[in-house]
């Protein structure tokens, strides 16, 4: 059984926002509209974060790509009353639509704010609707949604391998933001596969989780800026 | 009675709390609603994949489109470009906002009165034609104009014959800004080829203003590069010199807080420590390099040469007080330089814009030839020429519409500005008529109403647009152009990269509604004017045309990185086996694959990379003449590298806040009106629709703003309103804005109000330029 899991070399990312948009068109995210934004309530599961240094460290700024971390002991998923979040065997954190009653206890759960509540019904210019992604679902008003680390990739995957009679190859399946990156920062595969990249890539010095003292696990591994 | 899945959940709910049993029952019931509530699927359909090259920007990034029927569903890089071999840049991305935006025009129309009525392509053809051949008749279609991008190729051919054959040869080319490194190397170097920095092989690069992270030259290509600058080890490092903490500052080692407009004093103080110390290659400087040392002329006249002049007039403490650098940090940065090789020296863009920045440039510039950069491997290299150029002079260089500022459009000032003072002082003349290749010139210039205006004393306007955009709804006649994904697409080697390359793509889409691919509508109009143009429609033209490169009998097909190193090895070995025997089956690889490139480059070509009058890299430059104006250095120092203080912006106490433009990469596409790429756009600001300013937090304290607050941004010239950002990285006396970015009218809506440029005071009669540096504001609430 694989666990995937998601890491970021943080000294080649160049900020530019390409997986942020990528994640946008494949898991078919609402544009905002002016209201929304002025309201901060614009979906992003990809988010690109700027943090900026203080004191003798002003000069220093870093942005970070923010997916969900698909934490291998996820908060959001045990304050959920109607298991409408939940983690797969393969480290996948899930989101059932259907099933979600609005609580945004999840919301408030996450330590790392990755999940986003439907204030309002989807809109779409009815030309613009025709690039919506039919492997993913359009979220209706009311419920949470988050990054799942394009889940509907990997089951698309697994069918065709099964076709194909044969197992599943690393590369069959990466999310949309990893297969975008124009600076190849974002690597992606089974954490648990010591030959995998990253696995070796999780081993680097420069690695390291976002709030790791939490507990929560993360399987979104950032690499620092230097040597 | 139909239950919503909301009403269902908080009946459900209510009585089950009703029934005291809420924690089981919720569950139960939310898993009950999973199996009645129906989740909303898009259409399926048969899914397919074809190719395009992106044309949002000149970078000509290959992409692939994922359709599923006929719809396109998702847009990724191509794997075989070797532009950007896969990656591709959030503007590609969001192209497909561009190809459904629900603005699409979908059949021709006409300006009648104050509304617009459809009409069909026989009828636009027809009419617009019989406008110009009566102005032809009255011998008025020499002042026929075309306004465009950067053309190429068979485009750029039709479109020549198509005004040749009218009797003018007003065609104007909008270039973006960043021209200005370009003139620099051409002055130094005595090259017309673009220029093009090996990021990924140097080990030090310093930028001083230069964004390489946000649209630099071909924004996936600098991505790339700076990756694998990066990703090597020992890893290379990056300082950045500039006033605002861009993304390319934050990106890098260490960040230099600069003066605005005081980035070639900078350069002249790093390159007064490589000389003191000795740190410069003396191999290169000497044997390779003009105008180092003094020297006598022909009638035995002594000159001071640039070393002599950098060390009597950029001591580091004047240096320092220039810059507001401390001297302690300059010689740091100096001796990284100087002692890591190859190293790479960069000059910005928005200051580039005005001949100042050239002088920067040239600055910036110097600093590559003392470390020995100069086409060398990590270096600054020379784009090798399109291999099918046409040597026949189709059109004139400079267009006479713009004659009076040839040498400013030459020597990169932004040729928006230079028409809009034209089409203001009817001078040389009015056009006649007015045909614009999807372009928005009245979103793009810096006071779109009054810019408008102007345009609108042309008696005849055409615009081919994708979009009913700001400029097409002021004209006469709209031909709906299909977009890059809908058309053949020709693309020349973009800016930045160092080979040959052709790039072809085959429509990966058909054309929505009647809109045609502009290629096939000016050659339409041309042939209704009997204009002899290549035959058959654009598709075939293009194939004509790139079939030539057959004869080339070198280079290769694109393909994938494995496939680009194995050719670069066959190729340093001496031997070429091309994939293909016919020209044929060369056309038909390049449309699966994305094109044709040549990766061979011969380093330290100096016969190539040196031009110059003495065949080497000029310090001293009486080519920069056209810079002098009358307030410059007297005498033969102008004639080298060298530092003027801006003047001292008007405004003063009334206007207490210097502005430093900078251009974010959202800003840098041909389509300003896809609400993916607004949203991206601030970046950190919490609110990304419009136009905001970055303050420092002490005065933002003193104003009473907060971040995210509205505010007015207001200059001697004009005031718009923007979001505020506050940071610890501003200095106190300075605001960033962006330049671009206007409008605040709602992500879809394509017409839109002015961006931070309105606020630059504009140049005086005969005096164009646009002085970025110069602009300042006060700022209020809003």
């Amino acid at each position: 059984m694989s666990r995937w899991g998601m890491v970021i070399d943080i000294d080649k990312c160049t900020a530019c926002q390409a997986c942020v948009v990528a994640c946008k068109v494949e898991n078919n995210i609402r544009t905002p509209s002016e209201e929304d934004a002025l309201k901060n309530r614009t979906i992003s599961w990809m988010n690109l974060i700027s943090l900026h240094g203080e004191g003798s460290e002003q000069e220093r700024a870093t942005f970070l790509p923010r997916p969900c971390m698909h934490c291998d002991n996820p908060p959001c998923i045990k304050v959920c009353p109607v298991d409408a979040t939940n983690i797969s065997a393969e480290g996948i954190v899930r989101q059932v639509y259907p099933r979600c009653i609005g609580c945004r206890y999840c919301t408030n759960a996450c330590p790392y704010t990755v999940r986003y509540f439907n204030w309002s019904a989807p809109q779409w210019p009815e030309e613009a609707q025709q690039y919506l992604n039919p492997d993913v679902s359009v979220r209706p008003k009311g419920v949470v949604e988050k990054c799942t680390f394009c889940h509907h990739r990997l089951q698309k995957a697994k069918e065709k391998a099964r076709v194909e009679h044969r197992e599943l190859r690393q590369d069959d399946y990466v999310p949309a933001c990893v297969e975008i990156c124009p600076a190849n920062a974002m690597a992606f595969g089974d954490l648990d596969d010591p030959n995998s990249e990253v696995s070796q890539l999780a081993k680097n010095t420069r690695a390291f989780r976002l709030l790791e003292e939490l507990g929560t696990q993360p399987k979104v591994i950032y690499l620092k800026e230097g040597e | 009675m139909k239950l919503s899945r909301r009403g269902f959940v908080k009946f459900s709910a209510g009585s089950a709390a009703g029934l005291g049993l809420a924690g089981f029952s919720l569950k139960a019931l939310s898993a009950l609603n999973a199996t009645v509530a129906e989740e909303i699927y898009p259409p399926r359909g048969p899914e397919s994949f074809g190719n395009s090259i992106c044309q949002l920007c000149p970078g000509g990034c290959g992409i692939t489109v994922r359709k599923v029927g006929a719809r396109a569903v998702s847009v990724t890089g191509n794997k075989s470009s070797p532009i950007n071999s896969g990656g591709l840049c959030p503007i590609g991305v969001a192209s497909l906002q561009y190809l459904y935006h629900p603005e699409r025009l979908r059949s021709p129309l006409k300006k009648q009165g104050n509304s617009w009525s459809k009409i069909s392509w026989k009828q636009a053809v027809d009419e617009i034609t019989s406008r110009l051949r009566s102005l032809a008749e009255r011998g008025e279609s020499e002042r026929v104009a075309v306004l465009s991008h950067p053309l190429s190729g068979v485009l750029k051919e039709s479109v020549s014959k198509l005004l040749r054959g009218l009797g003018s040869r007003d065609l104007i080319e909008l270039s973006g800004p960043g021209d200005g490194t370009q003139v620099a190397v051409r002055i130094m170097q005595g090259v017309t080829e673009a220029p093009a920095y090996d990021l990924a092989s140097s080990n030090y690069i310093l930028t001083i203003g230069c964004e390489i992270l946000e649209g630099w030259t071909s924004p996936v290509w600098d991505m790339k590069g700076f990756s694998q600058f990066r990703g090597k080890r020992p890893r290379g490092r990056l300082v950045y010199a500039g006033p605002r903490q861009s993304v390319t500052a934050a990106k890098a080692d260490s960040w230099i807080p600069l003066r605005p407009g005081s980035g070639g004093a900078f350069a002249l103080g790093i390159a007064y420590v490589l000389i003191s110390e000795r740190l410069y290659d003396f191999e290169f400087v000497h044997s390779q390099c003009f105008g180092f040392e003094d020297w006598r002329d022909s009638e035995g006249k002594l000159h001071a040469g640039f070393r002599s002049r950098v060390l009597d007039g950029y001591p580091l403490n004047r240096v320092s007080e220039l810059t507001g650098v401390a001297p302690e940090q300059i010689l740091r940065v100096a001796r990284e330089f100087g002692s890591t090789r190859p190293a790479l020296a960069l000059a910005g863009s928005v200051e580039s814009v005005s001949p100042n920045s050239v002088m920067t440039a040239l600055c910036v510039h110097s600093l590559n030839a003392l470390s020995g950069s100069i086409d060398r491997r990590g270096g600054v290299l020379l784009q090798y020429p399109d291999p099918l150029k046409t040597e026949e002079k189709l059109i004139a260089e400079f267009p006479p519409l713009m004659t009076d500022f040839k040498a400013r459009l030459r020597f990169g000032e932004d040729p928006l500005q230079v028409l809009d003072q034209a089409l203001q002082r009817r001078e040389p003349y009015l056009p006649s008529a007015l045909l614009l290749l999807e372009t928005d010139p009245v979103f793009d210039s810096r006071e779109p109403e009054d810019f408008g205006k102007r345009l609108r004393q042309i008696p005849l306007i055409v615009s081919i647009s994708s979009l009913l955009n700001a400029t097409s709804s002021l004209a006469d006649y709209v031909l709906p152009a299909a977009t890059f994904l809908e058309s053949w697409v020709e693309q020349p080697a973009p800016p930045g990269v160092p080979f040959s390359y052709e790039g072809l793509s085959a429509p990966a889409l058909e054309p929505i509604g009647e809109s045609r691919s502009v290629g096939d509508i000016v050659l339409t109009l041309a042939r209704a004017l009997a204009v002899k143009v290549p035959e058959g429609d654009y598709g075939s033209a293009v194939k004509n045309r790139l079939a030539r490169l057959y004869e080339e009998k070198r280079g290769s097909v694109a393909g994938t990185v494995f496939d680009q190193l194995w050719q670069q090895l066959m190729e340093q070995s001496g031997w070429w086996a091309p994939t293909y025997e016919t020209p044929d089956q060369l056309l038909q690889q390049m449309e699966t694959k994305g094109g044709w490139w040549d990766s061979f480059y011969r380093y330290e070509d100096w016969s190539r990379s040196l031009r110059t009058s003495s065949g080497k890299f000029q310090f001293y430059l009486p080519e920069a003449e056209f810079l002098r104006d009358s307030n410059s250095a007297p005498g033969d120092s102008f004639y080298f590298p060298h530092f003027e203080s801006p003047p001292k912006p008007p405004g003063g106490d009334a206007y207490p806040f210097l502005v430093n433009f900078f251009d974010p990469l959202a800003a840098k596409t041909r389509q300003s009106a896809l609400p993916l790429v607004r949203e991206i756009a601030g970046g950190q600001v919490q609110n990304n629709i419009g136009v905001w300013v970055e303050l420092g937090q002490e005065d933002a304290g003193r104003l009473g703003v907060r971040s995210g607050d509205l505010v007015w941004v207001e200059s001697p010239r004009s005031r718009i309103q923007a979001f505020a950002r506050t940071s610890t990285s501003v200095p106190a006396g300075l605001v960033n804005i962006p330049r671009g970015l206007g409008g605040k009218n709602g992500p879809w809506n394509v017409i839109s109000t002015p961006g931070g440029a309105s606020l630059v005071e504009q140049g005086k009669a005969n005096e164009p330029t646009v002085r970025w540096t110069e602009t300042r504001v006060r700022i209020t609430r809003a």
